[in-house]
């Protein structure tokens, strides 16, 4: 038996790990090539992308939608400054004010002493900066803003708070405005989903004033206005909007309602036919694939499952079923219990005539 | 407490008397704070901020005084506009050193006072009464004549305004 030759495998692993590291190195190398040689390890179509983004910043939706939408919503950062930047800018024109203060550096007082009714609340939190753009072309005069702004602040509820509202006269009018959410019962206005409840007053507001801009660029998400609007009925909602034709929102819980007192399939669409609901089976290739349901009037079919997830096919049917047993169970639950009350009552006819006197008892008996 | 001394303490619990903790009760609902923060603060030898009274703490006088000063703001603002417009010898009220400008900032000054409760009671009832007269004048005589377009004459913009400052320099000691 030949001795083991530690030596020459330490040798052997040693040229071993040099040719990996080699390997190794190479293949980094061609890895480097192939994605362009830039600093970061970054793919071929990773680098491609980012060149497209680059050279189409400023042209995507955003500034596609300041164009044409009637009130184009945005939050600023850095909320406690805003008061100074808004009346700073050139050309800026006071709007309309609930303070006493007639510049940002009176107004500040008023900011402060709302911050200190409220410790807990961060100053960048409480205080909010948001703007409002009209589209080119489209300015508003100093009134007609003064009563947009009441509007909107009564849509997010934030009626009798201090604010402060800046016109900026540029390419595309827009308006500053700074609000405190400290309410004056004491409250403080909840910032929760406040760009989506935001940016929805800010239609609100323009419709009811009747200030909107014609055309189909007045897409409201609409994420608050009705309960549980999935992603799929908004996308429908814009498909119309852009169609031009109506867009009926179905509201989940309309659906839920007659699913409850359905115990048969027939009954089911009888029920969402007489609230203005069409359903339907839908099939593909012959075989029953899911439900679809449409607003009457609208022109889409939208699968139950992107309404709710409760209203898939299975669950449709399976609701049905279980709302059919126990309909049965109570039908059987009152049949036993008229037939109780039935043998009852014969029992104690049965013990009234038992106990009757004889001269009383019918003859024969 | 000696046995702590040079430790960090995460949590204490202190037992105090009933009418020292209604005393830290009542000091934390006035600064709105938890009543373990305000403890903790005292401790450590901070003394807690009171909170500025809500709006709806205020008495009667103190918001009837506040509207009345809202007002009479609103009212200098306008005619500091008006009079900047209408050129010399009035475009000289509405400068910052103008008697416009220093009736307003007076204005800003005592409501925000009243806001952050510096005011007493007996003080408040007595501004009232003295500015309820002066503030309705400038409405009145100046504020709702320059709106609708309307110029007062000079002794009434005099008279107004002198009777505004007046009640405000009185106020002010």
């Amino acid at each position: 038996m030949t001795e083991f030759d530690q030596a020459a495998w330490r040798l052997g692993q040693a040229q071993q790990e040099a040719a990996d590291r080699r390997h190794a190195a190479k293949m980094a190398a061609l890895d480097k090539k192939r994605s362009g040689g830039g600093g970061f390890s970054r793919s071929l179509k990773t680098f491609k992308k980012a060149a497209v983004a680059r050279a189409t910043r400023g042209q995507g939706s955003f500034a596609s939608a300041g164009k044409t939408v009637s009130f184009l919503y945005k939050k600023h950062q850095g909320a406690a400054k805003g008061d100074p930047y808004a009346e700073a800018a050139k050309n800026s024109e006071f709007i309309c004010s609930s303070m006493l203060g007639r510049n940002s550096a009176e107004r500040k007082a008023e900011w402060l002493l709302d911050c200190a009714r409220h410790p807990n609340v961060d100053r960048d939190r409480l205080i909010v900066h948001c703007s409002i753009s009209r589209p080119e072309g489209h300015p508003l005069t100093n009134e007609e803003w003064s009563r947009y702004i009441d509007a909107f602040l009564e849509g997010i509820g934030a009626h009798g708070v201090n604010y402060i509202a800046t016109l900026h006269p540029e390419k595309n009018q827009h308006a500053h405005l700074i609000y405190s959410r400290a309410l004056p019962d004491g409250g403080v206005l909840s910032d929760s989903n406040d760009y989506w409840k935001g940016r929805a007053a800010a239609l609100d507001a323009g419709r009811k004033l009747g200030l909107l801009v014609d055309g189909p660029a007045n897409i409201d998400v609409e994420r608050l206005a009705h309960t549980s609007t999935s992603d799929a009925q908004v996308n429908a909602g814009r498909r119309a909007q852009r169609r031009g034709t109506p867009a009926g929102h179905i509201d989940p819980r309309v659906i839920a309602r007659v699913l409850d007192q359905a115990s048969t399939p027939e009954q089911f669409a009888a029920g969402l036919k007489a609230v203005g609901i069409l359903v339907k089976q839908a099939q593909k290739n012959g075989k029953t694939t899911g439900i679809l349901f449409q607003n009457s009037g609208a022109e889409e079919w939208l699968a139950g499952s992107t309404i709710s997830r409760q209203f898939s096919l299975q669950m449709v049917h399976a609701k049905i079923e279980l709302n059919r047993k126990v309909l049965l169970k109570k039908e059987h639950y009152l049949l036993m219990q008229r037939k109780r009350q039935q043998q009852e009552q014969q029992e104690l006819r049965q013990r009234q005539a038992a106990q009757r006197p004889i001269y009383d008892r019918p003859r024969g008996g | 407490m000696n046995d702590l001394e040079g430790q960090t303490v995460k949590k204490l619990t202190v037992r105090v008397p009933i009418s020292t903790y209604l005393l830290l009760d009542d000091l934390a609902r006035r600064s709105r704070q938890a009543i373990a923060v305000v403890a903790r603060d005292l401790l450590v030898g901070r003394a807690p901020k009171v909170a500025p009274p809500l709006e709806k703490e205020l008495s009667l006088e103190a918001r009837l005084l506040l509207k009345i000063l809202h007002g009479a703001s609103s009212n200098l603002t306008q005619t500091s506009a008006h009079a900047a417009a209408a050129g010399e010898p009035l475009a000289r009220l509405s400068t910052p050193d103008g008697v416009l400008f220093k009736l307003g900032s007076k204005v800003i000054k005592i409501a925000l006072q009243i806001k952050s409760g510096q005011l007493d009671s007996t003080k408040t009832a007595e501004l009232f009464a003295r500015l309820e007269a002066p503030a309705r004048r400038l409405n009145d005589e100046l504020a709702l004549p320059l709106n609708e377009r309307s110029a007062p004459s000079m002794d009434a913009w005099k008279s107004v305004l002198e009777d505004l400052q007046n009640a405000l320099l009185e106020g002010a000691e």
